[in-house]
C-alpha cells in the first residue's frame, strides 16, 4: 500500500513535473515565436539590403555590363584582370598605408590625451575633450576642402606661416606622387583622435584604480603603472578600435574625391573610389562588383586572421 | 431592412465608381510630362522654371513636373530608373556617345532623326545640336548651351606692356614670355585633379595643330593620334610647363577664375561659361579671340565647340508627341533663346533671330560660332568613349608632374582608344 502511495506519489510528482515541463516548453515556444517576430522587420531588411545585394554584386562580379542593357557572362575574367590590375593593387596599398597613418595619427594619440584627460585633476577637461573631438562631427566633404586650402602651394595657410618667417618657397603636399597620401593621412588623423579619444576615456574611467596601489609601492612609475596596469584593462577596447579602424579606413572615399580625386596618377587611389570609378564613371560594372567583392574577402580574411592572433595571445 | 440597405449601399458604390472614372476620364486629357535636369545653379534653376511657366501657359494640358539633380546624381540615378522603367520623359544632361551610347544602345532613347525633320531642327539650330549627340545615323538628343573655347586676356597689361592679340600659337608663346618676364603668370589654367580642366586645355591645344582632317580622322574613323601635329601640341604643352607660363604648381587644384580676375595671370583659356563671372569680377577690359592655331598647321587649326547639355526623350515614354512638343519650345523658340542668352550667359542653338541684352564678351564668342571663316569642331569629351575619356581627364595634370611625356602620351591613348574600339563604343565602331 505504502509503496502504491508511493508510487502513486511518484507518479503523481512526476506528472506535475511532467506538465511543469509541458507548460514551461508550450511558455517558450511562445516566446521563441514572439522573439522571431520581433527580429522579422530587421531580417527582412538584412535579406533585402544585404544577402540579396550581395548575391547581385557576386552575380554583375561574373558579367560584362555598362549598368543598362544586356549582361554577358564572362566568368572569373574580371576577377583575372583585376589580380594584373595595378592600379588597384596600389589602391590597396594605399589603403593599408592610409590605415596605418590613421592608427598612429589617430588611435595612438586618442590614447595617451584620453589617459590624460581621464585624470582627476586637469582643470578644464570637459573643454578639452569638446575641442578635440569637434572635428569628428564635421562632415568630410567640409574638412576636406578646409585641409586643401591648408595645403594650397599658392595661397594656402602654409604657404601665408611661412611666407611670414621668410621662406618664399611652396610645397605641393597634394600634388606631388610622394606626399600626396601623407597629405591626406594627417587630415584624417586630425578628425579621427578625438574619437578615439571620446572612446577610450570611457574605457579609462572604468578602470579598476585599486591595482595602481600596489604597484606604487612596489615603486612602478606613472608610464609603468598605465603601461602594466591600466592599459591591459582597457585592452579589449584598444583591439576593438584597431579593428573598427582597419574597417573603418577601407571605408574612406569623400575625403580623397574631395581632395585629390585619387590623383595625382593614381598615388592617392583607393579602393573605394576605385570601385566607384570603375562602375559609375567608366560604366564597368561587372568589373567594379569584383573589385568590392574581393575587397570584402580580403577584409573578412584580415578579420579572421587578426580575431584568431587575439585569441590565441588571451 | 438588411436587404434594402445592402442595395443602397450598392447603388452608392455604383455611384461613387461612375464619379471616379469620370475624374479619370477628365484627367485623360492632361498630360503630364517628367523632367530630370541638372540646371541646379541658382540662375539655371530660375531660368528652367520660367521657361517651363512660359510652356505650361502656352500648353494648359500639360503640367511639366521637374526634379532638380547634380550631374553625376543624374547620371546614376538614370541607369536605375531607366532599368526599373520609371525613367522620366524628358532628361537634360550630357550629350556625348560616353555618356549616351549605353542607353542608346539598350533602347531607353528614343531616334530623333525623324524629328529633326519633322519640327525643322535642320534648319533651325545649329549643326553642333545634331552632330554631336549622334553616332551611326541615330540622334539620341537635341544639343543645347552651344560653348566654344577661345583665348580670354587681360587687356589693359597687354596695352602695359605692348602686345597685341596672338594670331598664332607661336606668337601666343612670344607673349606669355613676356607676360612671364613681367612677374605674371601668363596662363590662368591648372592642369590639376579636375577632368574638364585637362580635357578643355588639351583638346584646345590639340585643335590648333592639327588638321580638321585629321581630326575627323581621329573622332569617326578611330585614327592613331601618332601624328606630328599631336607630338607638336603635346610637345608645346610641356614647353609652357617646362618655361613657367602656368600658375605655380599647376597640377594642383587652383583657382583659375579668381587668378584671371585678380590680375595675377594675364591670359585664359576658357569657354564662353566663364563670361559672367568675368563680366562680374574683373575691373579691367577683358578681350578675346579665337584661340590662334599653330602656324604648322595646314588649315590654321579648329575651334573647339561643345554642347553643355542635351534633351533626350525617353524611347518608352507615353507622351512621345507631347515630349517633342516641349523640346521644340525649348530649343528652336525665340522666347527660349532670349532667356537662355540673358539669363544665364549661355548661347543656344536656335539660329532664327531673337533679341537679347547680352554682354559684349558673350556677343563675341556667339560672333565666333557664327563666323564662317573659323572651323567649328566638337570638342574631345564631345565624341570619346570611356577609356579615352578618363585618359583625357587626368592627361593635363600627368604632363605637368611628368608621369607622361610627348611619346607616353600618344601610345596611351592610342591604347585607350583600342580599348574603346574592342568595347564598340567609339563613333565609329558604335552600333545599336
Amino acid at each position: 500500500m505504502a509503496a502504491a502511495k508511493l508510487g502513486f506519489a511518484a507518479a503523481t510528482h512526476g506528472g506535475n513535473v511532467l506538465n511543469m515541463q509541458i507548460k514551461r516548453a508550450k511558455y517558450n515556444r511562445s516566446q521563441m515565436w514572439i522573439g522571431y517576430l520581433l527580429i522579422l522587420p530587421a531580417m527582412v531588411l538584412f535579406a533585402v539590403f544585404f544577402v540579396y545585394a550581395l548575391e547581385q554584386a557576386v552575380k554583375y562580379s561574373l558579367m560584362d555590363w555598362s549598368g543598362v542593357g544586356e549582361m554577358t557572362y564572362i566568368g572569373v575574367q574580371n576577377y583575372v584582370s583585376l589580380l594584373g590590375d595595378q592600379v588597384f593593387w596600389q589602391a590597396f596599398i594605399n589603403n593599408w598605408y592610409y590605415t596605418a597613418g590613421v592608427i598612429v595619427l589617430g588611435v595612438f594619440p586618442g590614447l595617451i590625451l584620453a589617459y590624460i584627460l581621464s585624470q582627476p585633476r586637469i582643470a578644464g577637461r570637459g573643454f578639452y575633450r569638446a575641442v578635440y573631438f569637434f572635428p569628428r562631427i564635421v562632415s568630410a566633404v567640409i574638412y576636406g576642402a578646409v585641409w586643401k586650402w591648408i595645403y594650397d602651394p599658392r595661397r594656402g595657410l602654409i604657404k601665408v606661416i611661412m611666407s611670414a618667417f621668410g621662406n618664399n618657397s611652396s610645397i605641393a603636399m597634394l600634388g606631388d606622387v610622394h606626399s600626396v597620401m601623407l597629405g591626406i593621412i594627417i587630415t584624417a588623423g586630425w578628425t579621427y583622435f578625438g574619437f578615439c579619444m571620446v572612446i577610450f576615456i570611457a574605457g579609462f574611467t572604468s578602470v579598476d584604480v585599486s591595482l595602481r596601489e600596489p604597484a606604487l609601492r612596489g615603486g612602478a612609475n606613472r608610464f609603468q603603472i598605465f603601461a602594466h596596469v591600466d592599459l591591459p584593462q582597457i585592452r579589449p577596447i584598444l583591439d576593438t578600435m584597431l579593428v573598427y579602424t582597419v574597417i573603418d579606413s577601407f571605408k574612406v572615399y569623400d575625403l580623397v574625391l574631395v581632395m585629390t580625386s585619387g590623383g595625382p596618377n593614381d598615388a592617392s587611389q583607393i579602393l573605394t573610389y576605385y570601385i566607384y570609378k570603375q562602375a559609375f564613371t567608366l560604366d564597368r560594372y561587372g568589373y567594379g562588383s569584383a573589385a568590392a567583392i574581393l575587397l570584402g574577402i580580403l577584409m573578412i580574411v584580415f578579420t579572421l586572421l587578426y580575431n584568431n592572433s587575439i585569441g590565441k595571445e588571451r | 431592412m438588411t436587404k434594402k440597405l445592402l442595395a443602397f449601399l450598392l447603388c452608392l458604390t455604383m455611384v461613387f465608381s461612375f464619379m471616379v472614372v469620370s475624374a479619370g476620364a477628365e484627367s485623360n486629357n492632361q498630360i503630364t510630362l517628367t523632367l530630370w535636369d541638372s540646371l541646379s545653379s541658382d540662375a539655371d534653376n530660375a531660368a528652367m522654371n520660367k521657361m517651363n511657366a512660359l510652356f505650361m501657359k502656352q500648353n494648359p494640358n500639360i503640367t511639366i513636373e521637374r526634379v532638380v539633380k547634380t550631374t553625376d546624381v543624374l547620371s546614376e540615378t538614370l541607369k536605375a530608373a531607366f532599368m526599373g522603367g520609371d525613367a522620366p520623359d524628358v532628361i537634360y544632361g550630357e550629350a556625348g556617345i560616353g555618356d549616351d551610347g549605353d542607353y542608346v544602345k539598350a533602347g531607353y532613347l528614343l531616334d530623333l532623326t525623324d524629328a529633326y525633320k519633322t519640327y525643322g531642327w535642320n534648319d533651325k539650330l545649329v549643326s553642333s545640336s545634331k552632330d554631336v549627340p549622334s553616332a551611326n545615323g541615330f540622334v539620341w538628343g537635341v544639343g543645347n548651351e552651344i560653348e566654344t573655347m577661345s583665348l580670354y586676356y587681360n587687356k589693359t597689361v597687354f596695352d602695359k606692356l605692348g602686345l597685341t592679340a596672338p594670331t598664332t600659337v607661336e606668337e601666343l608663346t612670344q607673349c606669355l614670355q613676356t607676360i612671364t618676364n613681367a612677374g605674371y603668370f601668363g596662363l590662368a589654367n591648372c592642369l590639376d585633379s579636375r577632368w574638364y580642366n585637362n580635357m578643355n586645355f588639351l583638346g584646345t591645344m590639340l585643335y590648333a595643330f592639327m588638321t580638321k582632317d585629321e581630326i575627323n580622322a581621329c573622332m569617326n574613323a578611330d585614327a592613331s593620334w601618332n601624328l606630328d601635329s599631336v607630338r607638336n601640341a603635346i610637345g608645346t604643352v610641356v614647353d609652357w610647363l617646362g618655361k613657367g607660363y602656368f600658375p605655380d604648381h599647376p597640377e594642383v587644384d587652383g583657382d583659375q577664375d579668381a587668378m584671371f580676375a585678380n590680375s595675377e595671370a594675364i591670359c585664359y583659356v576658357t569657354g564662353n561659361w566663364a563670361i559672367k563671372q568675368m563680366d562680374s569680377n574683373c575691373d579691367f577690359e577683358v578681350g578675346v579671340v579665337p584661340f590662334p592655331g599653330s602656324k604648322t598647321c595646314a588649315d590654321g587649326g579648329s575651334q573647339v565647340n561643345f554642347v553643355g547639355g542635351c534633351y533626350l526623350i525617353n524611347a518608352k515614354s507615353a507622351n512621345t508627341e507631347a515630349a517633342l512638343k516641349y523640346v521644340d519650345f525649348l530649343v528652336a523658340n525665340p522666347e527660349t533663346a532670349t532667356i537662355w542668352a540673358e539669363e544665364e550667359s549661355k548661347i543656344p542653338p536656335y539660329t532664327g533671330e531673337y533679341s537679347a541684352n547680352i554682354s559684349p564678351l558673350l556677343s563675341k564668342a556667339i560672333g565666333f560660332l557664327a563666323d564662317n571663316s573659323l572651323s567649328n569642331i566638337p570638342g574631345v569629351n564631345m565624341w570619346v568613349a570611356s577609356n579615352t575619356w578618363d585618359f583625357f581627364s587626368t592627361a593635363g595634370q600627368n604632363l605637368a608632374i611628368g608621369a607622361l611625356d610627348v611619346d607616353s602620351f600618344i601610345s596611351t591613348l592610342d591604347a585607350d582608344i583600342a580599348k574603346d574600339v574592342k568595347d564598340c563604343s567609339t563613333k565609329a565602331t558604335f552600333t545599336y
